[in-house]
């Protein structure tokens, strides 16, 4: 009796409990998304310009609307300058950590409804918007695509690339990802040597993960 | 009739005067004014490898005579045919020739637009930049840009071109680099002319400065003569300068005399 008692207290009398851990090992499947809002703020359109005896008011297109709609300069002169504010936000939306990169270029060269095409480098430039922007201030060109195929008339619906945009084209660099946004101002440096006439361009925007 | 004679001899001899001293101050006023908008990219420099900073180099030295047990110092770790580390086609973690997607995104494109017009002032006054554009990347030192741009005059009376930084004025300017407020020494100049090759005698760089009016003259011309003059540039690069884009604005007035 006595033994029997022994042997029921006994941690042998339980029933044995085990446990084990199982590794899982999984694949977060990476996204982007992004969308580009033109004319983003209230106070968007050409707040300056430079030189003087152009004879012409700097005045903001009548295709810009708020939260849509073109970027339009309006009428401009050649030989002067122009700063068109809160022209373009990005917006992008990822969970990949490593972040991502935004790039920018024109689908083609500035093309006119007469057939007139003139460079879009050194005609039309970025920087990052900031209440200081001047006609003047520092601001990096837009180029025409080199390494892609316009989709769509002119480039109305982006462009089709085989790789990556070029480096050149970079506009945004981010180390994280999440949920950001980067306004840009545009600047138009017409050249003295440009035709008269109605000119158009598509800016097309491509984020890609990092 | 006497009053007469002599109010016309007055006249004769007050246009005598204003004949014999306006040339030297001829009463002028700006037609136009445009601005110059240029760019300099600087990157950095690589290390030197030659001069003070430059290491000394080693010589190189092999082990190749045998020790007395026949062994060599350093075995050759490239000795025999060529090896690659290859497990078979099952071992590719990504078979040769898929590509891994990355993600991405394109949003509908941004169209802009504008419509050029002529300027009204473009026969007295134009600018158009050469072959190389406004943007340049320049490296520390010393560069010469030849014919960053062309600028051409035209008035039906006497005239002058000058310039200065732009949105200067001559007690307060805008001072950053590469045009410093007058007198501190810019590190930018301008010559007439082309200087790739350079020329013989070797031009002239002027200094630009943050001054306002009356600024630099470029140059001074008769009435009705057209003149083009390419601008180039004399571009310094300090070595304290960090690696970014700068830009210089240069504002060109077309004085022309009434």
């Amino acid at each position: 009796m006595a033994a029997l008692l022994s042997l029921a207290g006994s941690p042998l009398a339980a029933a044995a409990a085990t446990n084990a851990s199982a590794q899982l090992a999984y694949k977060l499947i990476p996204y982007v998304h992004a969308s580009v809002v033109p004319n983003y703020a209230s106070s968007f359109g050409v707040t300056s310009t430079s030189g003087g005896g152009s004879g012409v008011t700097p005045a903001t297109g009548s295709t810009a609307v708020l939260d849509g709609g073109q970027v339009d300069f309006g009428n401009v002169v050649a030989g002067y300058n122009y700063l068109y504010k809160y022209a373009a936000e990005v917006n992008v939306n990822t969970n990949d950590s490593s972040g991502f990169v935004v790039y920018a270029e024109g689908a083609t060269n500035l093309y006119s409804p007469t057939a007139t095409t003139f460079p879009l480098a050194q005609t039309l430039f970025w920087l990052v918007s900031a209440s200081g922007n001047t006609p003047f201030s520092s601001a990096s060109s837009f180029s025409a695509t080199t390494t892609g195929t316009p989709i769509g008339a002119n480039g109305s619906g982006g462009i089709s690339y085989s790789g990556a945009p070029s480096a050149g084209a970079i506009v945004w660099q981010s180390a994280t990802g999440g949920t950001v946004s980067e306004g840009y101002d545009f600047q138009l440096r017409v050249n003295d040597s440009i035709p008269t006439s109605q000119f158009n361009v598509y800016i097309v925007y491509t984020v890609i993960g990092n | 009739m006497r009053n007469a004679h002599r109010l016309g001899l007055l006249g004769i001899v007050v246009l005598g005067a204003l004949a014999a001293f306006s040339q030297a101050d001829a009463l002028q006023s700006t037609k136009t004014y445009k601005v110059v908008e240029i760019q300099f990219t600087v990157t950095p420099s690589p290390a030197p490898s030659v001069g003070f900073f430059a290491k000394p180099k080693a010589p190189v030295q092999v082990a190749t005579l045998p020790q007395a047990d026949g062994t060599l110092l350093v075995a050759d770790p490239f000795a025999g045919p060529a090896q690659v580390a290859y497990g078979g086609p099952l071992s590719w973690d990504v078979a040769p020739g898929v590509m891994i997607a990355q993600t991405q995104a394109q949003p509908s494109p941004v169209p802009v637009q504008f419509n050029a017009q002529a300027d009204p002032n473009a026969a007295y006054l134009k600018i158009v930049p050469g072959t190389g554009g406004y943007s340049f990347n320049v490296p520390y030192g010393t560069t010469p840009e030849s014919c960053v741009f062309n600028i051409t005059t035209y008035y039906t009376t006497a005239y002058t071109l000058t310039d200065w930084g732009y949105g200067t004025a001559s007690s307060n300017g805008n001072s950053s680099y590469p045009i410093y407020n007058y007198p501190t020494v810019s590190d930018l100049s301008w010559t007439i002319g082309s200087v790739v090759p350079l020329p013989s005698p070797t031009p002239t760089w002027t200094k630009m400065y943050n001054e306002g009016t009356p600024g630099q003259t470029v140059w001074n011309k008769a009435a009705g003569v057209s003149y083009t003059g390419c601008i180039s540039l004399e571009i310094i690069v300090p070595t304290t300068l960090a690696p970014g884009t700068y830009t210089a604005a240069i504002q060109y007035n077309l004085q022309v005399t009434l």
